[in-house]
């Protein structure tokens, strides 16, 4: 049933039918697109080749702003700890998803209630849930690291230290949107036909064995979608750092969106701002098409 | 045995993780009916202070945003199930010209930070009069970052389909918008179901366009609502944790009930 | 199935179309003459908006034709939001604007020169301040009207101090011992208690970011946090090295400091001492579990120096009815208007400031108190160091703190880690 030889040949005029079909299928979303992001992602790369005061004059001054990143050590450090922060939290939080996806995706009592409390922080507004744990994150006073008191561990200035704060910024991320991949992939794992597993379980195989073997190879493309949009949002996270850590301590939380912002807004310099942003969006580009170019060899039903 | 341990197994991780998901919002709640002076000194509010409710009810414009954040919320996703799913289905069914391109362009612009498209944005819409209006607060996502996730992420589900089904209704001279619309559309409720999640709780939590785009308080949607119980000299907790409860509580009621249609209900109809 | 389709396009169209219509008879000036609205925005709480609401009652009686439509944006939006609005000439008429905007509005014209409202003789300019007025004037016009110009108080728990058997700040301030040595002591003496129970004796950050308190501490002893002309940074000195091992032992050794990140607030009955703006006494009047008054900072060799806040009113540039925009502003820093304002604020106008409506507003403290914290203390302060780059060498000076905090560096160290990096941006 996933075979797809024996394809039908088709016609000029059918294939040419076809391309009309699929660009007015796309035609609302390519026609809106154009007005409301191109248009303004133009004017923004703009604004990169000028010194744009967010009030004032501008000037012309071609690829300036770009040639400055190099000797801008907050930028290479932004740089870095937006990569850090996305190879922490990409696996993590794909990994916790697919295991809490394959654990929630059969019936048994109280299904309802486990998948409901994962997803209780998708609900909850970013900003209160990350003052709630900043707030239990305390050094002293802090509920984490009083529980770690009972239990005789002497927990850390977790926002404070710099190297236990990008690790907690991680995980409160983490722990604030793994329900949303949790759902793409119990709904990618509901389309798994039941069969297959009888077939496999006749076999013998474990729970380990089915997953890889049936569950994986049929989710990849659900798979494929999360990994990306994963990696976009990692790399574009601005709201926790915000709220918990201000970028702090010293510059160690301050990814790159962070830095954009403290640039446009705090500094007014929106020519080296859309510069940045520039930066980090070819970064995404290029990650984006590699993943797109490679996904033939893992991802099932792509031909 | 095996599967008795293995349930142990299972209802272990899952309480632990439960544990750590809904703590924070206990203590939301919690904090919401405490008073003002014992919010970090007590665990358990006492004495237990409803008025935080009332109070923030009272807020002539709780309600207002309240209502502004569903009907927004809602209106971009009814649109972007529409569109993003007639692309999706063209991008993962149809061969036409340009297709990887335009895909990966449409993507293109979830990877780009709202904070420098936003002063372009802004003067488009100051030109187009919208300030101060919902409108921004619509299009905007639609034909954005939920918008391109919705393309995505419903392409990833129809291409997953087995290509049968498309070749009998072209022998039988179905149009592609018959296809669509009466095979495919049906078939991808569940797709459909997780980007209704998707679309509306991103938008329930959307930040920059209506800071930037409203100014009257009873016209922002809840997000801006809630960071006004913040000023120079701190949070008024007690009624931003009453204000999040009463923005969270219906969600999740609301998800407990709908989760497993969402989820698994209409795999009866779908493909074995 | 072509229908669904249709009837969504309508929707999307009919809706365009409605709310267009709305946002243009909203803003519509041109449709009715007669009427003419103002925008004002502030980042105000929901009591500060029901002041202003009431206040504008008497406004409209006197003007007819103008309405005023007031705007919150929120506290830690309001530069963004502002300047997003600025790039599109959207600016409000009227709006509060706080002391760290200034320079840059300033120097890219966007606040408009008030001083013709200032010439009105029964608006009595000379009732404000002066030294109130420097951070608002430039090249000889008027920019903005200060509404809030808190010098740094403290506000102690008095039941701490009793339970204690210490004597309160205000009692050695009588004798004229309140010190820095003395703040030190008695923050020791009045700590009592373990882990979540410890009653703290002091806390100087209200945000662990806002370090507003410290360079106070510095300037007493004769210190200096920037040469005088902003062209170098002078905390890495003696002076400035002391302070920050005045909180390193506060914190870390006698724990008489609320530590770090945490959260115990002055509300909460467990600190002593806490030092903020007096418009933090919104907060403190409904306390009921302890009694508390307010205090001036502690002095030092060099007297006492608190940090002087500042917050106006401003007139935006770019409004379509610039005129009834300074009516407006001319009211709301009129007497009348600074009078109202002053139950949260404390006035720049003398007569307001004296008046017995500022202090015996329910639940102040006493009459002595606000004398000596704020009205006495109101010619003593410094106010921010403004610069252009302000928010860069801010940032700076949070990060040298954030080590000291974490314990990372010696004082001596993070001060001259601050003036290698500073110097440059202040060349």
């Amino acid at each position: 049933m996933l075979n797809n030889k024996g394809k039908p040949k088709k016609t000029f005029s059918a294939k040419r039918g076809e391309a009309i079909a699929g660009w007015l299928f796309i035609s609302p979303m390519v026609v809106g697109f154009t007005i409301f992001m191109f248009a303004p992602l133009a004017y923004a790369f703009f604004m990169s080749l000028h010194e744009w005061p967010l009030l004032g004059e501008q000037a012309y001054i071609g690829l300036e702003n770009y040639r400055n990143m190099m000797e801008d050590a907050s930028f290479s450090n932004s740089l870095k700890v937006t990569i850090l922060f996305s190879l922490g939290l990409v696996p993590l939080n794909i990994i916790l998803a697919l295991f809490l996806a394959n654990l929630l995706k059969e019936k048994f009592w109280g299904i309802g209630f486990f998948r409901t409390a994962i997803f209780v922080p998708v609900m909850t507004s970013l900003v209160v849930w990350a003052i709630v744990w900043k707030y239990l994150l305390a050094p002293e006073l802090g509920f984490i690291n009083q529980m770690l008191g009972w239990i005789g561990i002497n927990g850390p200035s977790w926002l404070l230290n710099p190297d236990t704060a990008l690790p907690s910024v991680i995980v409160v991320s983490v722990l604030k949107n793994v329900g949303l991949n949790m759902i793409l992939f119990l709904t990618a794992m509901q389309q798994v036909p039941k069969e297959l597993y009888e077939a496999a379980e006749l076999d013998g195989a474990n729970n380990f064995t089915k997953f890889r073997n049936i569950t994986f190879p049929l989710i990849t493309p659900t798979v494929f979608l999360t990994l990306i949009i994963t990696t976009i949002g990692a790399m574009k996270i601005f709201g926790q750092v915000y709220v918990m850590t201000n970028g702090g301590p010293g510059e160690s939380t301050k990814v790159l969106v962070y830095y954009i912002w403290e640039t446009a807004f705090k500094l007014f310099d929106m020519g080296y701002a859309s510069a940045l942003a520039f930066v980090l969006f070819f970064i995404l580009l290029i990650f984006t098409i590699i993943s797109w170019v490679v996904r033939k060899r893992w991802v099932f039903y792509e031909d | 045995m095996k599967t008795k341990r293995q349930l142990t197994f299972k209802y272990i991780s899952l309480s632990i993780i439960t544990l750590v998901m809904i703590g924070p919002l206990i203590w939301m709640i919690a904090t919401s009916l405490k008073e003002r002076s014992r919010i970090f000194t007590q665990f358990f509010p006492n004495p237990i202070r409803w008025e935080n409710y009332t109070d923030v009810l009272q807020n002539g414009s709780y309600l207002n945003q309240y209502w502004n954040s569903i009907y927004i919320a809602l209106l971009v996703t009814i649109f972007v199930l529409l569109f993003a799913s007639m692309a999706g289905y063209a991008f993962a069914r149809l061969n036409f010209p340009g297709k990887n391109i335009v895909f990966i362009l449409l993507l293109s612009v979830m990877m780009i930070p709202p904070e420098v498209t936003i002063i372009p944005l802004f003067l488009f819409m100051r030109d187009l009069d919208l300030i101060n209006t919902h409108i921004p607060l619509i299009i905007l996502p639609i034909f954005g970052a939920p918008g391109a996730f919705g393309i995505f992420l419903m392409r990833q589900f129809f291409i997953a389909l087995p290509k049968e089904l498309e070749e009998a209704a072209v022998m039988d001279g179905c149009s592609r918008f018959k296809i669509y619309w009466k095979i495919f559309l049906p078939l991808s409720v569940p797709a459909l179901s997780t980007l209704t999640i998707f679309t509306f709780l991103t938008n329930w939590d959307e930040f920059l366009y209506p800071l930037i785009f409203i100014n009257d308080r009873d016209l922002m949607t809840l997000p801006v609502g809630l960071s006004l119980f913040t000023d120079e000299t701190g949070t008024a907790w007690e009624h931003l944790m009453s204000a999040t409860t009463l923005a969270t509580i219906p969600l999740l009621i609301i998800f407990f009930f709908a989760q497993k249609k969402f989820i698994e209900g209409m795999t009866a109809g779908s493909i074995k | 199935m072509k229908k669904f389709l249709l009837i969504s396009f309508m929707i999307l169209v009919t809706l365009l179309a409605a709310c267009g219509d709305k946002s243009s008879s909203d803003n519509g000036g041109s449709k009715d003459r007669d009427v003419v609205e103002l925008t004002f925005t502030t980042w105000g709480s929901e009591g500060h908006i029901a002041m202003y609401e009431e206040l504008l009652e008497e406004f409209y009686e006197e003007n007819p034709n103008i309405k005023v439509k007031i705007e919150s944006i929120p506290h830690a939006d309001y530069q963004q939001k502002l300047s997003v609005l600025a790039a599109g000439n959207e600016l409000p008429d009227v709006g509060w604007v706080a002391e760290r905007m200034v320079p840059q509005f300033i120097n890219n014209q966007i606040l408009r020169e008030i001083t013709e409202i200032t010439e009105d003789k029964e608006f009595d300019f000379e009732d404000y301040i002066p030294s109130t007025l420097e951070l608002w004037q430039h090249d000889g016009g008027l920019y903005g009207l200060p509404f809030s110009t808190p010098p740094m108080i403290i506000y102690y728990n008095k039941t701490m101090f009793e339970d204690a058997g210490v004597e309160t700040p205000n009692e050695l301030a009588a004798k004229g011992e309140w010190t820095w040595e003395q703040f030190e002591e008695v923050a020791k003496a009045i700590s009592t208690g373990e882990g979540v129970n410890r009653k703290y004796g002091a806390r100087l950050f209200n945000e662990w970011t806002n370090f507003a308190t410290m360079p106070s501490h510095t300037f007493s002893y004769g210190g200096e946090m920037f040469s005088d002309d902003m062209s170098s940074f002078e905390w890495n000195s003696d002076e400035g090295i002391a302070t920050f091992e005045l909180l390193n032992r506060m914190m870390f050794e006698d724990k008489s400091h609320v530590p770090p990140g945490e959260n115990v607030n002055f509300e909460s009955g467990n600190v002593g001492m806490f030092t903020f703006m007096y418009s933090y006494i919104a907060n403190v009047r409904g306390i009921t579990d302890f009694e508390w008054d307010i205090a001036p900072l502690p002095k030092g060799p060099e007297g006492r120096v608190p940090l002087l806040g500042q917050a106006g009113l401003a007139a935006f540039e770019g409004s379509d009815h610039p005129e009834e925009a300074l009516k407006l502003l001319q009211f709301l820093g009129s007497k009348t208007g600074i009078q109202a304002s002053s139950q949260f604020f404390v006035p720049a106008r003398k007569s307001v400031l004296e008046s017995d409506e500022f202090i015996n507003v329910e639940n102040n403290p006493p009459r002595e108190s606000i004398e000596l914290a704020v009205i006495n203390e109101m010619g003593n302060g410094f106010i921010y160091p403004l610069h252009e780059d302000w928010a860069k060498i801010e940032s700076e000076i949070v990060s040298g703190f954030d080590k000291l905090f974490a314990q990372m560096a010696t004082p001596e160290e993070i001060l001259a880690e601050m003036e290698e990096k500073i110097n440059p941006l202040l060349q």
